[in-house]
């Protein structure tokens, strides 16, 4: 079961608002390669895992994910406080305002409502493995844009801690997909799925 | 695994117990005897949670007790238990 601990993993104080920054950023919350899909995926492939080691890095990582999308809903709050409607439209932060107002709505920077059509859990531990890993670098790879994109150093020091994480979830994730392996028949030579056949 | 399963049970009981006045306590945060309830839960839970993870392993993360090894990922997984 899981419980809500009433502290951010890690500290977000961003003083000056900037909806730009919010528009883009908010990617990460229910974009494609966003931390509320990283957290639905890990959270469900759980159940097809046959191995110990697996199923607790899916566990951990899983729930590490539920805190960075906390985070990022604290980055856009924080983003878009006090905003004037001089800035709404200069920002062009006017077409997600017309739809949520500053409420935080998981959706992709181009505006697609979040959907689990851009993840997987297929029950077979080694295409989830190797998906993982993939959502890793891809979710890296955003805030790298990220990065990339905004100047606000407050800002960039969150992103910047979200971003190391990923590198280490893909870490985890290619040593679980090592165990895998060394579970493998040795006549599997394909690595065809160990949980079902 | 008798005593485990009847600890979880216990476990269970007193965290669901928690979680349904602390529910009631967010829209009636000074009732008295709720908080009430609430206090001797709390105890409750937190001495069954030590035991439990003194004898047969964490329940979270940080209730990992043995000092030489890392019994997290043990099975059963909450999932494959028959409770």
């Amino acid at each position: 079961m899981f419980y809500y601990q009433k502290a951010l993993q890690y500290p977000i104080n961003i003083k000056t608002p900037n909806p730009a920054a919010a528009k883009i950023i908010i990617a990460q919350l229910g974009g494609p390669d966003g931390e509320a899909g990283a957290a639905a995926r890990y959270l469900n492939q759980r159940f097809a895992m046959p191995y110990k080691k697996g199923i607790a890095v899916l566990t951990d990582v899983g729930t590490e994910e539920l805190n960075h999308e906390e985070m990022i809903g604290s980055i856009i709050y924080q983003l878009t406080r006090n905003l004037s409607l001089e800035q709404i439209k200069a920002s062009g932060f006017d077409a997600y305002f017309v739809d949520h107002t500053t409420g935080v709505y998981p959706q992709s920077a181009s505006g697609e409502p979040f959907t689990a059509a851009a993840i997987q859990s297929t029950g077979d531990p080694i295409a989830d493995a190797f998906e993982d890993m993939a959502a890793e670098q891809k979710a890296r790879l955003t805030y790298d844009n990220i990065l990339r994109l905004v100047d606000d150093p407050d800002v960039k020091d969150a992103i910047r801690f979200l971003r190391a994480r990923e590198v280490v979830h893909f870490q985890r994730f290619g040593e679980m997909l090592t165990d895998i392996r060394e579970h493998l028949d040795s006549n599997n030579y394909y690595a065809i799925n160990p949980a079902f056949d | 695994m008798k005593e485990q399963k009847q600890l979880i049970k216990s476990i269970q009981v007193q965290s669901f117990s928690m979680l349904d006045t602390a529910l009631f306590l967010d829209t009636h945060p000074c009732d008295a005897d709720a908080m009430a309830k609430y206090t001797s839960t709390r105890e409750e839970l937190a001495g069954l949670i030590n035991t439990y993870e003194m004898r047969f392993g964490p329940l979270t993360t940080s209730g990992n007790y043995c000092t030489d090894s890392w019994q997290w990922i043990e099975s059963p997984w909450p999932w494959e238990r028959q409770v």
